[in-house]
């Protein structure tokens, strides 16, 4: 523990730390470009040179490690007169941008130009120029603008472990690029503008649509996967213009994914703005007044046998209105109720056996890990920015069971299916060694293990396999559920599942062409599956997407930017996402909108605002009304014994860019379809 | 099924409907989509803003801010069609060096508050020599 004195204040800091990292310490800021804390160190802008005692030269400090009694000095007129002349060296071949760039307000050359650049140049020779490269559609490149700092090339390297960029050629030649020209195909490539100090890399749907300064910035929480990463949405008047990550070191460390980046344009296309009803006599959707809407509902629930009413939660549904359509259910006395619209059979009555019991953070301290039925490159991209990152760190095993995939890391391919994992659990396989010499093992299960009839004994089956094989042990919990909906967890642990004698998913959009089913609620329930034309179809969302085309009523519903409500991501920890902007049209918060429909029905539901059904749901479950916390479950018994069929695994998500009704709904995403994958992907997705 | 009463012409004004009364709202849903959900209390938040992610400086994420929640949505203004809000609480920001601060203050108005907790880096150390760590090639075993 080195212990240095920097601008005469004394710290002692962890072997290894940088000079730069131990003035950040205590609070003195030193300009850089091409330090990031999350990335390697290349030492090559220059600007954090600072004075170190004794040295003959400037002193790079986010290269040197503090040393025993050094003397650094980081304001003093020798560093000062350093860092102008890197500033100067920089700005040489950076062009005057400032005003048509999109960097412009939140650029670090610009504000640390404030702090050390000259107000003329000294350099009459002719400007470098380089020519801009095609990244696709998410990245717009000026690269003229590129200081070379190298932050990409490191962020595609370590992060993302998309290799693709590099530094080409040298001196005045060097340029940031791609060798042979090709696109950034990776999941985080969004990121890449985050890291870019510049303006040489910026977002490219954004491109010239806003300014920095005048955006309303709101932090909240994304819904694209179930990884629950924290957001900044930057909204201008009642748009959302961009979506950046926010720091959470247990969820996105500072990154987040492609999708929940650059869909938002989806907010904006093919939103239900109005109610409608549909016209007995013409048959078509027609707009309606609220009135009328909660008028006809009322007037159908009123005339139909409880026990044929049914309901189904989708994937984006915050845990208030959730809780709030299972007490008007409860009211009405039905249970047929189920959040699982993909299909998937699990056992929902204990915790333990669908949350990510480990914890995404405490991925790092695996030292073994097995991937069942899921490829999380593509179903929770920032789990496998944190498996990649162990692995860097550790080169540990990792074993992977059903379809092959390009993980961005070594990994051994155990086999498709169910046999794989007996292979393992008899020991046939090598990789069953390697498990069971580790300390800390976890298992990674896809939600596409449990989208097939046998789920069920499946889910019975990794409970013994998780226990055999040492997964679960004292201190330590490495069995794991992959969700890939935000809203699934939440509803989950609310119970919006069959309730007794009620039908499961499969059995309801079947009930709706049998008879069984005669009203079906679907609260931002989108799914591929048909519904018979004889039951009236409520849908509350906020796109018109193709269970809102189903539907006899529309009730138009609030997107994730519009409304304050709680979502609880894979890991069972509960996050409040904040308003941003309002809902267009005569569209309302959900909570709401179901407050409205029991009062409708005749029987209101005891809350009048948020905080009262807050406290409601506080009282019953306890764990999602302390924000922020991973709660975790004791492990026990789950799942139920039966036959599992030899048939292979099918990953959850194949298409990364079209997951939910926001992206389907999103251009950039189309784009990105088109350029990124392959037609053998597009057909699959299909 | 229910009765909306003549006053009300309600359903497409969402700001706060001035002939509101308490006990309407157990007859008339209507009234609830537009007044309701928000009782009369103010609603503030209370957080550290986080680092921007597109620069490295931390000058902005020191101190605590409490900001009012949209009450109202923006619209466009019926002249030229710029965004307008009748909300003027929207532009007021109070600083504060700490939470404890901020959240006495909110208490003292009586006003609802939420804190979104603060979330704090944790910074691996690293410099240049960690480039030529040896680290495994293979997986170990």
């Amino acid at each position: 523990m080195p212990k240095l004195k920097i601008n005469d204040t004394e710290i002692e800091v962890a072997q290894g730390t940088s000079i730069l990292q131990a003035a950040e310490m205590l609070g003195y800021e030193i300009p850089r470009f091409c330090y990031h804390d999350k990335l390697s160190v290349p030492a090559n802008c220059r600007m954090c040179l600072v004075e170190v005692k004794g040295a003959p030269k400037p002193v790079a400090s986010c290269a040197m490690a503090a040393g025993e009694n050094m003397e650094v000095f980081t304001g003093t007129e020798m560093v000062h007169k350093a860092r102008k002349g890197v500033m100067e060296f920089l700005l040489i071949n950076h062009p005057l941008d400032c005003p048509i760039c999109d960097q412009g307000g939140e650029c670090d050359l610009q504000d640390q130009a404030v702090g050390y650049g000259y107000d003329r140049s000294r350099y009459y020779e002719s400007k470098r120029a380089v020519k801009d490269k095609e990244l696709g559609p998410l990245v717009k490149t000026v690269m003229t603008r590129c200081i070379q700092c190298t932050r990409c090339v490191r962020f595609a390297d370590e992060i993302a472990g998309t290799p693709d960029l590099g530094l080409l050629n040298r001196g005045e030649d060097a340029e940031i690029g791609t060798l042979v020209e090709k696109m950034i195909g990776s999941e985080l490539s969004g990121n890449l503008v985050d890291v870019c100090p510049v303006g040489a890399l910026t977002n490219k749907p954004y491109a010239f649509k806003a300014r920095s300064w005048e955006l309303r910035k709101t932090e909240t929480i994304d819904v694209h996967d179930a990884v629950g990463s924290n957001i900044r949405v930057d909204a201008r008047g009642g748009e959302v213009m961009r979506v950046l990550p926010r720091l959470h070191e247990e969820i996105n460390e500072e990154w987040t994914n492609d999708r929940s980046r650059y869909a938002i344009d989806g907010l904006k296309k093919g939103r239900l703005d109005t109610p409608y009803v549909r016209n007995a006599k013409t048959g078509k959707l027609e707009k309606a007044s609220w009135e009328k809407a909660l008028e006809t509902i009322a007037v159908k629930i009123a005339q139909t046998d409880k026990n044929k009413i049914a309901a189904l939660a989708g994937d984006l549904c915050d845990v208030e209105s959730v809780v709030a359509l299972k007490d008007i259910l409860d009211n009405l006395g039905t249970p047929h109720r189920d959040c699982r619209i993909d299909g998937a059979h699990f056992d929902a009555s204990t915790r333990s056996g669908y949350i990510f019991n480990t914890g995404i953070a405490n991925i790092e301290q695996a030292d073994c890990i097995l991937l069942v039925g899921t490829n999380p490159r593509v179903e929770a991209t920032l789990v496998n920015a944190r498996i990649r990152k162990t692995w860097l760190e550790k080169r540990l095993p990792v074993g992977l069971i059903g379809e092959p995939a390009d993980l961005t890391y070594k990994h051994t391919y155990i086999g498709v299916g169910p046999d794989s994992l007996q292979a393992l659990a008899s020991g046939q396989h090598s990789f069953a060694e390697k498990i069971k010499n580790a300390k800390n093992p976890v298992m990674i299960v896809g939600m596409g293990v449990f989208q097939r009839a046998d789920g069920l004994a499946l889910h019975a089956q990794l409970h013994d396999f998780a226990e055999k094989m040492g997964f679960v042990k004292d201190g330590w919990n490495g069995f794991n559920i992959l969700h890939t909906e935000a809203g699934r967890v939440g509803a989950l642990d609310v119970g919006f599942t069959p309730a007794t004698n009620g039908m499961d998913f499969a059995h309801i959009v079947e009930g709706t062409e049998n008879g069984k089913v005669d009203v079906l609620f679907l609260l931002n329930a989108d799914f591929a599956r048909a519904l018979g034309d004889n039951a009236f179809v409520i849908y509350q969302g906020h796109h018109g997407d193709s269970s809102a085309a189903h539907a006899d009523v529309i009730l138009p519903g609030a997107a994730y930017t519009e409304k304050e409500a709680t979502y609880v991501n894979m890991e069972g920890r509960a996050q409040i996402a904040k308003r941003a902007v309002y809902a267009p049209g005569e569209a309302r918060e959900d909570w709401k909108i179901l407050r409205a429909l029991s009062t409708a029905l005749g029987k209101p539901l005891p809350y009048d605002d948020l905080g009262t059904l807050r406290q409601r749901i506080a009282k019953e479950f306890p764990h999602i009304a302390s924000p922020d916390v991973r709660v975790v479950a004791p492990w026990k018994q789950f799942g139920q014994a039966g036959a599992v069929k030899m048939e292979p695994f099918h990953n959850a998500v194949r298409n990364f860019y079209k997951t939910n009704v926001i992206t389907k709904a999103s251009a950039v995403m189309t784009a990105c379809v088109e350029k990124f994958l392959s037609k053998n992907d597009e057909r699959k997705a299909a | 099924m229910f009765v909306i009463p003549a006053k009300a012409g309600i359903s497409a004004n969402r700001p706060q409907d001035p002939h509101f009364r308490e006990d309407d709202k157990e007859e008339n849903p209507i009234l609830f989509l537009t007044n309701m959900g928000h009782n009369n209390r103010m609603k503030v938040k209370i957080y550290q803003p986080s680092k921007n992610a597109m620069q490295s400086g931390r000058g902005k994420t020191k101190t605590w801010l409490l900001e009012y929640e949209l009450e109202t949505p923006r619209t466009p203004e019926p002249l030229m069609g710029w965004v307008s809000s009748g909300d003027t609480l929207n532009q007021v920001r109070l600083k504060f060096d700490c939470v404890d601060k901020a959240v006495a203050y909110a208490k003292k108005e009586g006003w609802e508050y939420t804190v979104i907790p603060h979330q704090e880096r944790v910074v691996q150390p690293r410099n240049y020599l960690d480039n030529f760590k040896y680290r495994p090639h293979e997986e170990a075993s």
